[in-house]
């Protein structure tokens, strides 16, 4: 036999409190949020580029200038293997970032990297699971495919959790970021001259414009991917 | 007054494949004119598409080097590993036999060298071909 114990409140009551509770902790996280949430909108454009002028496949990044943003924790992304080609093409991690490479080709691959950033080599058999590798340094990390020579992709290590890259638009949004100063950077591969980083003073909930005029240089390298910088080449 | 020491002739010592195909210079050369061949015949060229042929070449002249008891170690992958996933047909790996003849012949390796060899890969056809 079992005894229940009698609750000190009557269920009603119980219950009000619990809504009560509820909406007192989402008006706290929604005036939070509110009072917190800025962004930096970045705009890379080349007065080279036909239609829109965007530059695809450019990293941005913001760094606190005093002071260290709290990391986000490293969520696993995926740099796949699909019909010989590495997608996607140009990604843009936060340090300590694991990354996974899956291969979805039925034949095997040899991924590997000799920048310092990040120095590895992984063999990826079809159907067999790979391991994540932990890119724990900041910097740029070019991978190629030891069997596939043309494959090729670029990760970029940031010491920071506010990063995003850009579409075919030449767009980015640095979203939720605290108030604060901040130096807004470009990147581009590989180990690209990009312009100066920009100072910004980013008050609470408001949107600051930052824009970057950048031409990327047809084949700055013989293993930069012809399509780099063509509308599309990040799918 | 110097005695003649008889001097014995040294015992033959059968020469390695390795050496009857000519050595690295040769093998290397025999590589190159075959993996030249499969990569542009229509019939075998889908196998090499994107491939970087460099390192096929270098990693099959130390596998030929090594089953030919020459001085290199193999350091690429058993050929089930490499080949799977390809799909490879009979009629692919004939090409592939064909081109090495070729190149066995272009290099004036004579007819008992180049079937001691064609034996040797010969049983790498079930590792190879899948389909």
């Amino acid at each position: 036999m079992h005894i229940y114990p009698t609750h000190p409140y009557p269920l009603a009551k119980r219950l009000l409190r619990h809504c009560i509770l509820l909406i007192l902790a989402s008006v706290l996280a929604a005036t939070a949020f509110v009072v917190q949430a800025a962004k930096f909108n970045v705009l890379v454009s080349s007065p080279g580029i036909p239609a829109n002028g965007g530059v695809i496949n450019a990293g941005v990044y913001a760094t606190l200038v005093s002071g260290v943003a709290p990391p986000k924790p490293p969520r696993e992304i995926l740099i796949e293997q699909i019909n010989k080609e590495f997608v996607p093409l140009v990604s843009i991690v936060q340090v300590g970032t694991p990354i996974n490479f899956p291969n979805r080709d039925q034949i095997r691959h040899h991924v590997f990297s000799f920048s310092p950033a990040k120095t590895f080599e992984i063999k990826l058999y079809s159907g067999v699971q790979s391991k994540p590798v932990v890119f724990d340094k900041p910097g740029e990390v070019v991978l190629g495919c030891n069997i596939h020579d043309t494959m090729i992709a670029y990760v970029l290590v940031v010491d920071t959790p506010y990063f995003a890259k850009t579409g075919a638009d030449g767009r980015a949004l640095l979203d939720d970021l605290p108030a604060g100063e901040y130096e807004v950077h470009m990147w581009y591969p590989i180990g690209a001259a990009v312009p100066a980083p920009q100072r910004m003073k980013l008050s609470p909930s408001s949107t600051i414009e930052v824009k970057f005029t950048f031409t990327p240089r047809p084949n700055a390298s013989p293993r930069a991917s012809p399509n780099l910088g063509a509308p599309g080449a990040g799918k | 007054m110097a005695t003649a020491t008889p001097v014995l002739p040294p015992a033959p010592i059968a020469a390695t494949l390795y050496a009857r195909l000519g050595g690295e210079e040769s093998i290397v050369q025999i590589v190159d004119v075959t993996i030249n061949l499969v990569a542009t015949n229509p019939k075998t060229a889908r196998s090499f598409d994107k491939v970087n042929l460099a390192n096929v070449k270098k990693k099959i002249v130390e596998h030929l080097c090594a089953l030919a008891d020459g001085p290199c170690k193999y350091t690429g992958d058993a050929m089930h590993l490499v080949h799977r996933g390809m799909d490879i047909t009979e009629g692919e790996f004939y090409g592939m036999v064909e081109a090495l003849r070729f190149a066995l012949d272009r290099a004036h390796v004579n007819e008992a060298a180049k079937n001691e060899l064609l034996r040797i890969l010969a049983p790498m056809k079930r590792d190879i071909v899948t389909k």
